[in-house]
């Protein structure tokens, strides 16, 4: 997470619940970071408004493998609006985190790739090597296009950091960092 | 305000659309540049009239959650959005509507419905009946129009409320103003 958001510049990021809400909190909770607590299925979606919103800033939606999966839908909605300034970068370790590291259908052949091409995204890859993150976050910085990757990665324990959780709190913040302080009074 | 007399409406076709154009109106008057949908006959002249203006990003939704979901996002980054659907959608919607609550995302609804006046298609009535409740037992405030006249007060304020008080806002547009679906052609 910390080689994605290296450099992170003025990117807008929506990070899915669970374990993807906490490890964007690990690399440096920002005012730009829209971690979600529930809503799950909506990450990508999220990020969708947020980008259109937004055609000028670049907006990744970083997000589990369980939570696409919920919202599989959505990347036929995303593919069709074709916003070249979305990212969306799935962390697949193939598991339920939160309740129990239940398998998901990632570990059974399901393929987000595969999906996201079939929903019409313009490409997909799948990094299953560290040494292709730095490709990855090049184009998430300078890529015109819509980007789908699936990060496979490996179910590891690692330090429990976690974003705030006050909703509210966190709408605001972003809104203020982003539309400045004139956002309150809208 | 000036009165807008009652459409004459043929037996079983939907009336002409005054009501749609008071709609299209506020929703320009109140800078929703994000309209999404799953479609609805109801909702058909709207959407085309959403298509057609170059300031607004019509989105067509798979499964109505994700247009809470994307309204959500278009507020964070300062847009205004609105979703329309049926009342069957609205049962799709429940857990994503949390985002909404727990943020205080301001969120505005547009919902024709079914299943309650005249419906033949016994599979619309349950989230027919049951959308206000449904709607309600999540936080969104319910209003509903009956009328066509009703209509432009009823949307205008409801889209003030959303936007001005920072809550979720569902206007039901009654089955009887729509007109009940037949199935002749």
């Amino acid at each position: 997470m910390k080689s994605i958001l290296r450099d992170r510049g003025d990117l807008l990021v929506v990070a899915g619940l669970g374990a993807s809400a906490w490890d964007v909190a690990a690399a440096g909770d920002h005012p730009l970071d829209f971690p979600l607590w529930g809503a799950m299925g909506g990450a990508a979606m999220v990020g969708l408004g947020l980008a259109l919103a937004q055609p000028s800033r670049k907006v990744l939606v970083i997000t589990g493998d369980g939570e696409m999966l919920m919202g599989m839908g959505s990347l036929a909605t995303v593919a069709t609006q074709r916003a070249r300034n979305l990212r969306i970068v799935i962390l697949d370790n193939e598991r339920y985190g939160e309740t129990g590291q239940q398998l998901t259908h990632t570990a059974s052949g399901t393929d987000l790739a595969a999906v996201a091409l079939g929903c019409g995204f313009p490409h997909a890859r799948a990094l299953r090597q560290k040494s292709e993150i730095e490709q990855l976050r090049s184009d998430i910085h300078g890529l015109d296009d819509l980007i789908f990757a699936v990060v496979k990665v490996a179910v590891t324990d690692d330090p429990l950091v976690l974003p705030p959780r006050d909703g509210a709190f966190l709408k605001n913040r972003m809104r203020a960092a982003l539309l400045g302080p004139k956002a309150a009074f809208e | 305000m000036k009165k807008r007399r009652e459409s004459k409406r043929a037996s079983g076709a939907p009336s002409p659309n005054h009501w749609v154009n008071d709609i299209y109106d506020v929703l320009r008057s109140q800078k929703i540049s994000v309209v999404s949908y799953v479609p609805d006959a109801g909702h058909a002249s709207l959407i085309r009239l959403c298509q057609a203006d170059k300031q607004m990003r019509s989105v067509v939704l798979t499964t109505e959650e994700e247009g809470v979901a994307l309204a959500a996002g278009a507020y964070l980054g300062g847009k205004r959005a609105i979703l329309l659907m049926q009342s069957s959608g609205v049962g799709n919607c429940i857990n994503m509507l949390s985002l909404i609550k727990t943020c205080g995302f301001p969120f505005l609804a547009l919902v024709t419905m079914r299943g309650e006046w005249g419906e033949f298609n016994p599979w619309q009535v349950p989230m027919g009946q049951g959308t206000p409740a449904a709607l309600a037992a999540v936080g969104v405030i319910v209003r509903k129009a009956d009328k066509a006249g009703e209509v432009l007060e009823m949307i205008s304020s409801a889209a003030s409320l959303a936007f001005g008080s920072y809550c979720g806002v569902a206007v039901l547009l009654s089955q009887q103003l729509i007109g009940t679906k037949t199935f002749s052609r």
